[in-house]
């Protein structure tokens, strides 16, 4: 006999619950309407099948976890959970977590950097359909006219004009964890400077997700790439012109349609010299 | 594996999506909350005495399991009867 859940269970009933479990998780990674990095899930993921030029979609853990050899010289799954955490280090200093969950691509095949050796040799692609990003604007003072100390933040989806899907590059790595022998693939997404679309909206860092054509992706995957090239596409900025855009709501991640169209009727429209802002969905019913 | 179009029960100011998860030889649904709480999956199994349960896929929220997977078979049966 067996338990599962605190239930006792057959061993046939064991392995058909186990089989079970496979089956949804292959499936789950697949179908999340929202990803939250911070939350440390699995994500699909595109890689090279080893020797052949064909690709495989596989569950990955999003944020990278870097070699036991290198900083921050993590062994264990304890050390990357703390690690990955804001806490307190060993002489009681309070310390921000270290979630590699984007790559800088500026950086990224630098000597020394965490990221160089799979920017080299293990390059893949996250597989999108949007990504969200918080748009800070700062409300002026009633009485002085002076902006307010705190931002307003304004959630967008943003993502890649005309296509449903899209790729964002990235870089992976296996590491296994010294007491269990837990073995994962995790990986980081890098990051660009961003459009003039995307830096409007992620106003505070000016930073988009590297993402790329399909010309590009494929070279990311497959090309026998020189460090330029890889610092290269790493870097490539998508045209503000190839970007689609739309607020949402300010609860949208704990909603059932978290890719819903909001309008704010406060928020002043992006400023881009001569493109014309997208009308919210509902105004555009209107005519 | 796939999912058929959902049905929606309310529990106090919760709503919760519910996903007919299709797969041969199981009963299982995903449970997708209006409130900030993790999607479930819960899945009918039996015990080693034979009688069917509810439990969660995977485990560690056998007690919700146990409350959600029973109002699923509430509206069920309802709906079947009425």
């Amino acid at each position: 006999m067996c338990y599962y859940n605190g239930t006792k269970v057959t061993r046939d009933e064991y392995i058909r619950l186990k089989h079970l479990e496979k089956l949804v998780a292959n499936y789950q990674f697949m179908d999340r309407d929202v990803i939250n990095g911070f939350d440390f899930g699995v994500t699909a993921i595109v890689k090279p099948v080893e020797g052949k030029e064909d690709i495989e979609i596989v569950p990955m853990e999003w944020g990278f976890i870097p070699d036991p050899g290198v900083w921050p010289f993590w062994e264990t799954r304890e050390q990357v959970n703390q690690g990955r955490r804001p806490h307190k280090d060993p002489r009681g200093k309070f310390v921000d977590g270290l979630n590699f969950l984007n790559a800088v691509s500026e950086e990224i095949v630098k000597k020394g950097k965490v990221y160089r050796t799979a920017a080299l040799n293990r390059r893949c692609l996250f597989i999108s359909s949007g990504y969200y990003e918080w748009r800070h604007i700062f409300p002026l003072n009633k009485r002085t006219g002076e902006p307010l100390k705190t931002a307003k933040k304004y959630p967008y989806r943003v993502g890649y004009k005309g296509r449903d899907y899209f790729f964002i590059a990235g870089i992976w790595q296996e590491w296994s964890d010294a007491e269990t022998g837990e073995t994962v693939n995790s990986a980081a997404l890098t990051t660009t400077s961003g459009n003039l679309v995307t830096g409007h909206i992620h106003n505070s860092k000016n930073r988009m997700p590297t993402m790329l054509t399909e010309d590009l992706a494929w070279e990311w995957l497959f090309g026998n790439l020189s460090e330029q090239r890889v610092q290269e596409i790493a870097s490539f900025q998508l045209p503000w012109e190839d970007i689609s855009y739309y607020t949402l709501a300010k609860d949208f991640l704990s909603s059932h349609e978290p890719w819903k169209e909001h309008f704010y009727p406060e928020l002043p429209p992006l400023d881009i010299p001569g493109a014309e802002a997208p009308a919210p969905q509902g105004q555009m019913e209107l005519f | 594996m796939s999912e058929r179009k959902p049905f929606e029960l309310q529990l106090n100011s919760v709503t919760m999506k519910v996903y007919e998860l299709d797969i041969p030889k199981f009963t299982a649904y995903r449970i997708v909350f209006s409130s900030p709480r993790p999607q479930l999956i819960v899945a009918r199994a039996r015990n080693a005495d034979k009688k069917v349960f509810w439990t969660s896929i995977p485990e560690g929220r056998q007690k919700e399991a146990e409350a959600l997977g029973n109002l699923i078979e509430d509206y069920l049966s309802k709906k079947e009867n009425s």
